[in-house]
């Protein structure tokens, strides 16, 4: 059964624990960018969540961000949701 | 890690084309400091668009290499995509259309293809609503190429070639004995030796380290936003541009539309500005009516880093040796990123950059007043 941990751009666990071990990534912010996990529709609201959840058992002891007092998280960029780009249109 | 050969700084285009040059080479030892992610700067922010149609002879001779080289890394760099779809300039005065044909002439005589295209072939071309459109200029040598898969693609590449990259690393000083830089300081406390040569491509940010060892770079932070769309159906294969407002649109191959628009705001805002999306929306929208269906994903800005030429600074500074530099890019570092990343390397390795139009690319021509021409900048 394949386990999806970002449902809007099909990423599953198998393949975001495929690149941090095979790539050397430590980072959620080159995670995400890596994968396009939290590029969705959703912004990040599940997977990025999923991530953090997961992140002992994901980076471990090798994760770049144990050194620091707080996680890098990725921002969240505006809008909340998906807007149609007609809201914008001058009339 | 007490010391090391090569110590790049910034993990951007600039910097990872650098290390990749060299290390093709085979120079060992080669290190690449990134204050955040890699693609953090502008790199990761921009559009993607390559081209050499510019309107100086610089320009257009560096972009012309840069295009063989990109056409050479997508079969050197797995997972690098570069596709020469072209860039579309849609023209709406007769100013504008006469201009262009000159243009066009211009860009012909140092080997750009361009060609003005009239209302009939634009349509062939592309799905558009002509409305004010005269005419427009085509250049099917230009073309785009994911940042982010740039990004990864090369990442990984130089992994294989035994490059470091530190990523969460910020170089926040060179210290510089006797007209040599003899070491780097690192997240303000770590001191590294250097054993051959500084690389500064630190776009934005190279002012602030430059400026620490005395060296004054004429540099400005321009802020220009970006928005990118859901997935949709491809349309639009070439990057197109609203001359007159300087807008544009282009459609990479996830699907999504990415749509700019000049919307000055003042040095390093960062902050996002409604009246851009209403720009780049009503402008766009005009011509791609298809795209007011599809669904805004996000917005952001990036900087630009800007020269008083819009030229780039590329090569040695003066009085350090082993220090090189390559910013200023304006709006096309991540385009001129692999010539740049490999005259570098002939600086660093040969002493001197392998094309001539490289040495007038130098930080002194701003003190001697002898600034370069450019007038085909947009977006």
């Amino acid at each position: 059964m394949v386990k999806l941990l970002c449902l809007c751009e099909e990423i599953s666990l198998e393949e975001v624990q495929k690149v941090i071990e095979e790539e050397g990534i430590r980072d959620i912010e080159t995670l995400k960018r890596r994968l396009r996990l939290g590029m969705g529709p959703c912004g990040g609201r599940y997977c990025i969540n999923m991530v953090l959840r997961m992140y002992p058992q994901l980076f471990g002891n090798t994760a770049k961000e144990k050194s620091d007092t707080e996680l890098r998280v990725p921002p969240s960029r505006p809008p909340l949701k998906p807007v149609p780009l007609y809201v914008f249109k001058e009339r | 890690m007490k010391s090391v050969n090569i110590a790049i700084v910034g993990g951007g285009s600039t910097g990872l084309m650098t290390a990749y040059y060299l290390a093709k080479e085979g120079v060992k030892d080669i290190h690449v400091f990134e204050e955040k992610y890699l693609g953090f700067g502008s790199t990761g922010r921009c559009a993607g668009g390559v081209r050499a149609s510019f309107a100086s002879d610089v320009h257009i001779k560096l972009m012309k290499e840069s295009i063989r080289r990109w056409l050479s890394l997508r079969e050197e760099i797995s997972g690098l995509e570069f596709v020469q779809d072209g860039y579309l300039w849609l023209l709406t005065t007769e100013e504008l259309v006469e201009f262009h044909k000159k243009l066009s002439a211009y860009q012909n005589s140092l080997g750009v293809p361009t060609r003005m295209l009239d209302r009939d072939e634009i349509r062939d071309l592309i799905p558009i609503e002509l409305n004010d459109v005269l005419a427009a200029l085509y250049d099917p040598m230009a073309g785009k190429a994911s940042p982010l898969k740039f990004l990864w693609a090369v990442r990984r590449k130089l992994r294989e070639l035994g490059v470091t990259i530190h990523e969460y690393t910020s170089v926040t000083d060179v210290r510089v004995s006797s007209g040599r830089a003899r070491s780097i300081v690192v997240d303000r406390m770590r001191e590294i030796q250097v054993n051959e040569h500084v690389v500064i491509a630190a776009g934005v940010w190279s002012k602030d380290l430059l400026g620490k060892l005395g060296i004054k770079i004429p540099l400005k932070k321009d802020p220009h936003h970006l928005l990118v769309t859901e997935k949709y159906v491809q349309f639009i294969r070439p990057l197109v541009i609203h001359k007159e407002t300087g807008s544009y649109i282009v459609q990479h191959e996830t699907g999504s539309l990415l749509v700019g628009a000049e919307f000055p705001v003042p040095e390093e805002d960062m902050s996002l500005r409604y009246g851009y999306l209403k720009k780049a929306v009503t402008i766009m929208s005009r011509y791609f009516p298809q795209i007011l269906g599809t669904n805004l994903l996000r917005v952001w800005v990036g900087y630009y880093e800007v020269t008083p030429d819009h030229h780039p600074i590329v090569g040695a500074v003066p009085f350090i040796e082993n220090l090189v530099t390559a910013t200023g890019f304006s709006g096309h570092g991540y385009m001129m990123a692999p010539i740049v990343g490999e005259e570098l390397k002939n600086i660093i390795l040969e002493g001197k950059p392998r094309i001539p139009e490289t040495k007038e690319l130098r930080l002194e021509r701003f003190e001697e007043g002898k600034l370069l021409k450019e007038s085909a900048i947009f977006g």
